[in-house]
């Protein structure tokens, strides 16, 4: 069984292609969504998922979240004594996700299909799939999330012709894609996007508000200066998105130094606040239309995915910008995972999707540093000559020749790099060969660099001295921010060593977190109604009576659902 | 990898058409047999042949006639006497929409009301009426070149983009089409007073008025900024000499030093003309 999993910045899911459809997988908790959250316990032992999420306010120290920003960086997070780096942190919420999927279908999963942004780079891609390997998962394809959610949507729909735009705004990253569907083809025409934007960055927003509104006069302006201030925050920041969604004003509240400090925003100032965050929204889809050669009235649909879709200005704007409402006929927040199960079915050769078939794009281009003459005989460096033009159907095999600009000239040094910039700093680089070359009058000598990219997002660089017929082949496997083969076995052999809270214990774990976290929020005599209710429950969790704990649970809950109005996931 | 013409339609297994449809049903079923993650070569040949073939289609379908429109059957001798009437009119309306003035079409329009007594007709004659419905739908959404104004008046007499109008129902996407035809001609008024203002020389007050028209509401729908863009730039391009700061202002703005190739599809040597002369403000 492959197993399509949607990794993501704020929460992550599991689906199986089963019977012809896709089928979410539900957590410990009974819940599809999994918070990418990840925490040790008072006994050091690692917790995922909501539990996490719940102590990022009273333990933000062995506490970590929105790691994917770091996939593809060396930046490591400390939880307590030990540092992680956002592959480890990553591997273990696919762990947990592993075990919840074995758990549901009563049998071991040892493959995954994982989507990622299409905007992902080349380093993001392979710590995706080293994340994979980490938590013993095979990953037998990464998807682009858009491509996922149309993958989804494509079946769903079931009309035999159609085009359509995927709009994907998760927690921390927006890509775009266009997508056409022929004769059982869904063919991806053009993606963009970025890679630092997404519905974290409105809650940051909130918090930036408040410190200049009422923090800065009573001392605090750096918002990260305190872990648990920062969180408490956060916390409060989503809660005022989640009203705003609804009401046209919300509050936020926190108490610093003895004091509440109390804000209210109305919706039409968060509307203004988040001019410059829509703003950005624009660039990408413009860019996709373009290299899709399309206008926003020839498509057919415009398709919602990524939480963040949920929010009412997000919806009116995506109306605004194509003229049109968007579809919203599968879950925004499923959509992808559903995807990714449909990808595990196509790549599993399930009978009902064998008259389905998926090209991709590769969503940037990709080339070679070249110097470009500036005088007569003077040659200046650092200019990008594109091999692969973005947006070309994967795999794809491309050639250009390079000269060189010396004379007798014995070496050539070929760096790579991705990105659209015309020049190469402005671009990230991806690798570098020297190969030698006979010495010839400068320009005499040519050497054609052929660059393979193939359906996983891996290239291939090939040179070929033309004089020779000599070849030099690169295969960019390891670059800046990548863990290199050693290195992974190397952590694997650490994350062996974590002990991982038992999972059947989740439940209860999970409910005790939230107590302590509304314990600390809470003042007066809800305060002790929560100490009194959790203080209870861990008595009756002390007789290890399965029964009577249940309804202990059930009880405890219900007073917590009380006291904050609703269950918040 | 390029492929001439003749190999691409004997890869896809099919001989010379101008049918897009049937060129993508040949490579869907090849590509079934030939999919990208088992056969990485046969599906790079396959798609260079795929894409060869579309062009060469384009090429085909440019190069010949456009095909005919059967006729609906079972139409009453009433209908078509009416209809053969009414057609020259609707025609010599084509006509003033793309070769002669806005205040012409309009006033040919005006006769022919009253020429046929169309008010009337409006709410005695449904069969009338809705022939002369018809011939303006085909004025409006076939031809290219029509008047703004003569599309807003066509489109407040019959109110195709009213809710519950029979047009919603039949035939959403002319209606959005049409919705959006509206909103591109008050864009295209908004760039006409710009290059007015930029004549007469007040440069300053029309780079004022462009950055208050960026963050404007209009120019939010992205069908309807790429041709505020374009005709801009196509206006700004026959200006001598070119207005630099309101240039600057508008490259700046749209980040035409970014991405400009819409500017140069929509009209090539105005952008040659424009980029020519505006070359050493894209930074």
């Amino acid at each position: 069984m492959i197993l399509g999993i949607d990794l993501g910045t704020t929460n992550s899911l599991a689906a199986v292609w089963q019977d012809g459809r896709a089928v979410m997988i539900p957590n410990a908790l009974g819940q599809t969504l999994t918070p990418s959250v990840v925490g040790l316990d008072d006994q050091g032992e690692v917790l995922v998922g909501q539990a996490a999420r719940e102590r990022l306010l009273t333990h933000p120290q062995l506490t970590a979240s929105v790691f994917k920003r770091y996939m593809g960086s060396n930046r490591t997070e400390r939880l307590g004594t030990q540092s992680f780096r956002a592959e480890e942190l990553s591997a273990l919420v696919l762990k947990s996700l592993k075990a919840d999927a074995e758990r549901f279908l009563g049998q071991p999963v040892e493959e995954a299909v994982i989507t990622v942004p299409a905007y992902f780079s080349d380093a993001q891609r392979k710590a995706t799939k080293i994340a994979g390997q980490l938590a013993g998962l095979k990953v037998e394809r990464l998807v682009n999330e858009p491509t996922a959610a149309a993958l989804a949507y494509g079946l769903h729909e079931g009309s035999p012709e159609s085009r359509f735009l995927v709009f994907d705004l998760g927690g921390g990253t927006f890509d775009i894609s266009i997508l056409e569907l022929f004769e059982g083809v869904m063919e991806v025409r053009a993606s963009a996007g970025d890679n630092f934007l997404g519905g974290e960055d409105f809650s940051e927003l909130l918090i930036d508000g408040f410190i200049e509104a009422v923090g800065k006069a009573r001392g605090l302006s750096d918002k990260q200066a305190d872990a648990n201030l920062y969180q408490a925050l956060r916390k409060q920041a989503e809660q005022a998105k989640r009203t705003l969604s609804s009401a046209e004003r919300a509050s936020m509240e926190l108490h610093y130094q003895g004091e509440l400090l109390s804000w209210t925003i109305s919706d039409s100032e968060f509307l203004q606040r988040c001019e410059p965050l829509l703003k950005r929204l624009r660039e990408p889809i413009e860019r996709a239309l373009r290299d899709a050669r399309l206008k926003a009235i020839d498509l057919d649909q415009i398709v919602l995915a990524g939480g963040a879709t949920r929010k009412p200005i997000i919806r009116k704007l995506v109306a605004k910008l194509f003229g049109r409402l968007p579809a919203m006929n599968i879950n925004p927040d499923e959509v992808v995972a559903q995807g990714a199960a449909v990808m595990a079915g196509l790549k599993a050769r399930d009978a009902a999707l064998n008259e389905v078939v998926m090209t991709d794009v590769a969503p940037y281009s990709l080339g070679i540093e070249v110097s470009e003459q500036t005088a007569p005989g003077r040659y200046q460096p650092g200019f990008y000559l594109p091999i692969i033009e973005r947006n070309l159907v994967v795999p794809v095999s491309r050639e250009q020749v390079v000269n060189t600009v010396a004379d007798n000239q014995t070496a050539l040094h070929v760096r790579i790099f991705q990105g659209e910039s015309r020049l190469v700093k402005d671009n990230i680089f991806l690798g570098e060969i020297t190969i030698p070359v006979p010495p010839k009058p400068a320009g005499q000598m040519a050497v054609s660099v052929r660059f393979t990219y193939d359906v996983n997002g891996l290239l291939e660089a090939e040179m070929t001295v033309e004089a020779t017929g000599e070849k030099h082949r690169l295969i960019i496997e390891d670059n800046p921010g990548v863990l290199t083969p050693e290195q992974v076995e190397e952590r694997l052999h650490a994350l062996s060593k974590l002990k991982i809270h038992p999972r059947e214990l989740l439940p209860n774990a999970t409910l005790l977190a939230r107590a302590d976290r509304m314990y600390q929020q809470l003042l007066g005599d809800e305060r002790q109604w929560v100490a009194q209710a959790a203080a209870q429950f861990q008595a009756i969790l002390e007789q290890q009576d399965e029964a009577a704990i249940v309804k202990a649970r059930e009880e405890l809950k219900r007073v917590l659902d009380e006291l904050e109005g609703e269950g918040w996931l | 990898m390029t492929m001439s013409s003749p190999e691409c339609w004997q890869h896809l297994g099919l001989t010379p058409t101008p049918d897009e449809r049937e060129i993508k049903r040949a490579y869907a079923r090849l590509l079934k047999t030939t999919r990208p993650e088992d056969d990485p070569e046969g599906f790079q040949i396959l798609r260079s042949a795929f894409e060869a073939a579309l062009w060469a289609a384009d090429a085909l379908r440019q190069a010949g006639p456009a095909p005919e429109v059967a006729e609906a059957p079972g139409r009453d001798t009433r209908d078509l006497n009416l209809e053969a009437q009414l057609r020259p009119h609707i025609e010599e309306l084509a006509r003033l929409n793309e070769q002669g003035t806005s205040e012409e079409a309009l006033l040919a329009l005006a006769e022919l009301m009253v020429r046929f007594d169309l008010h009337t007709a409006k709410q005695q004659d449904a069969q009338l009426w809705s022939l002369f419905e018809d011939g303006m739908l085909w004025v409006c959404c076939d031809i290219a070149a029509n008047h703004d104004d003569f599309l807003r008046e066509a489109i407040a007499l019959f109110g195709w983009t009213e809710p519950g109008n029979w047009l919603a129902e039949k035939d959403a996407r002319t209606v959005e089409w049409l919705k959006l035809r509206l909103k591109e001609a008050d864009a295209l008024s908004a760039v006409d007073a710009l290059l007015d203002q930029l004549e007469r020389g007040e440069e300053g007050d029309a780079s004022q008025q462009l950055a208050h028209l960026v963050e404007d509401e209009m120019l939010v729908n992205v069908d309807v900024r790429h041709l505020f863009e374009a005709e801009l730039m196509v206006g700004l391009s026959e200006l001598e000499p070119l207005p630099m700061v309101f240039s600057q202002r508008a490259i700046e703005l749209f980040g035409w030093q970014r991405d400009y190739r819409h500017l140069h599809e929509y009209h090539p040597e105005a952008w040659e003309r424009f980029h020519g002369r505006a070359e050493h403000l894209v930074v």
